[in-house]
């Protein structure tokens, strides 16, 4: 069995005292597009947040292509192409969309392909390319998702982990990025996401894992994520 | 007709005397502006920082003889190295403290003291100065100044213009106010944030070394020539809506300008005591300073 491309093992770790994560294990093999779920507060964040190295691990261990990457810092992690494209993301609010994108290829290994990558984002979303010369503040809460994601891509990831892609966004919004999320699948690029929504996730995904009080609680395989299984994790009914 | 010949000459001393002022406070903000704008701190050793920078210039071209240019170099690098040294020790530490601000004025504080108790113990009590740039007059607007306060005047607006389009344009620039405008996304991006403080503070500090030399040829050496300015600077900066650049250069014009009117028609004395004033008075009016924003 090959080893998979990333191999969280174990993993503990909080903020201040307070543990978030306790022990938690998972893996994401070569070639699929794994899911995250799970009420909100109970570690997915956190989880994104250590593998990406913002985070310390407390205990456990993290490999990425093979390598331990526990303890490298966040700048190190992106440069081995595991990108994290955060939650609800405010970018650099003065820059310009191009400028944004432009430092998501920052490391000088990834600058020569910088321009290439550019086109393609703006081929992926193409009201970025009409908005390229304006400051990211001014941006709507739909188009900072894009170039969030589209600055994921600047960083030329092996594999893209994605917070919440889609967290308030209107449901038209909703469905051109879960389309936009599927072209980068099809690219090659390989994914991690977490989300609210099952059924985005179904559709993205090929295999979802259910997360609860800082610990991998289920493990479904693609499509099978039930209606009871759904109303027990969200409403509490057995 | 002696009331308005009177008036005119008051006016053209006033304009160069304020123009020299400007353009000496455009260097010093500036460099104290990049590390706000990057660090969200106050770095209090800014002023020491471009007293050593006269003194190792003293040092190289006159004590030792080796002239301008490498008196120059060396103080550009003593100060940038010093600037990295404050960081590495005085700032970096407590970054990750939430009431960072107030710790880093206490430690850059003792920062200045420290240094400018060095320069006493390294270069004695006894004054010195450094040699003009350029020698004999230029005349400006009617009156004389020297050819060193001209370089001072034509200098200023450069680096400004070198320093911004350094931000703008290239990577380093840009990382650099990325990592201000959000560190956590910078990091995701790939940017070191610790490297580009460093670089920034080392750039800050080359300015304060810079403006040292500079003033270091019209006004006396001293371990404390650069409280005066510093202070001087931190108005600029927070006049000017703190950390944007046109803001700092605004900020700086209306100060040096404002000194020398000060200067000429109340005397020195009222001097620093109306300069206050003014500044409260703008901040309550506007209270991000002119520029600010939010």
């Amino acid at each position: 069995m090959p080893e998979p491309i990333l191999n969280v093992d174990d993993l503990v770790t909080g903020y201040g005292r307070q543990p978030v994560l306790h022990g938690l294990s998972l893996s994401v093999l070569e070639g699929e597009a794994l899911g995250l779920i799970g009420p909100n507060g109970h570690g997915k964040t956190t989880l994104f947040r250590t593998v990406s190295g913002l985070n310390r691990a407390w205990s456990g261990q993290i490999r990425f292509m093979g390598e331990d990457i526990t303890g490298l810092s966040a700048a190190q992690i992106a440069e081995r192409g595991l990108v994290h494209v955060p939650q609800g993301n405010r970018l650099f609010p003065q820059m310009s969309v191009e400028d944004c994108l432009d430092l998501g290829a920052f490391s000088p290994a990834k600058r020569d392909n910088g321009a290439a990558t550019r086109d393609r984002v703006f081929a992926i979303f193409p009201r970025l390319a009409e908005r390229r010369k304006q400051r990211c503040r001014t941006l709507s809460g739909g188009e900072r998702q894009m170039v969030a994601i589209g600055c994921g891509l600047m960083g030329q990831p092996k594999l893209l982990i994605l917070d919440e892609p889609t967290l308030g966004l209107s449901p038209r919004l909703k469905g051109e990025l879960r389309d936009a999320i599927g072209a980068i699948i099809e690219t090659g690029v390989q994914v991690l996401i977490v989300e609210q929504d099952p059924e985005f996730l179904r559709r993205l995904t090929t295999r979802q894992v259910y997360i609860e009080e800082g610990r991998v609680r289920e493990d479904f395989d693609a499509g099978s994520l039930e209606h009871d299984k759904m109303m027990e994790m969200y409403f509490g009914l057995r | 007709m002696d009331f308005a010949d009177g008036a005119l000459s008051a006016f053209r001393a006033v304009f160069a005397s304020g123009l020299v002022l400007s353009s000496l406070y455009v260097m010093i903000a500036a460099g104290l502006a990049l590390v706000w704008s990057t660090l969200g701190i106050f770095n209090f050793a800014h002023g020491a920082i471009m007293v050593i920078g006269a003194y190792v210039a003293w040092t190289v071209s006159i004590d030792l003889g080796l002239g301008q240019v490498a008196g120059l170099v060396a103080a550009l690098a003593a100060s940038a190295l010093i600037g990295v040294a404050v960081n590495r020790l005085l700032v970096q530490p407590f970054l990750a403290q939430p009431n960072i601000i107030l710790i880093t004025v206490m430690t850059t504080l003792s920062g200045a003291f420290f240094l400018e108790n060095s320069a006493l113990l390294i270069w004695g009590p006894r004054i010195k100065q450094l040699e003009k740039i350029v020698d004999g007059n230029v005349f400006l607007a009617g009156t004389a100044i020297s050819g060193h306060e001209a370089v001072i005047i034509v200098v200023a607006p450069l680096m400004m213009l070198a320093l911004w389009a350094f931000l703008r344009f290239s990577w380093t620039g840009k990382a650099i106010r990325a990592v201000a405008q959000n560190r956590e996304f910078a990091e995701l991006s790939g940017i070191r944030p610790e490297r580009m403080y460093a670089i920034a503070f080392a750039i800050s500090a080359a300015l304060a070394g810079f403006a040292g030399v500079m003033l270091g040829a019209i006004r006396f050496i001293t371990p404390t020539l650069g409280a005066d300015p510093l202070i001087k600077a931190m108005i600029v900066v927070i006049l000017g809506g703190l950390g944007s650049i046109p803001g700092t250069i605004l900020g700086a014009y209306l100060v040096g300008f404002g000194e020398a009117v000060s200067t000429y028609f109340l005397g020195a004395y009222w001097t620093q005591a109306m300069m206050f004033f003014v500044f409260i008075l703008i901040l309550v009016i506007r209270p991000n300073g002119l520029m600010g924003r939010e």
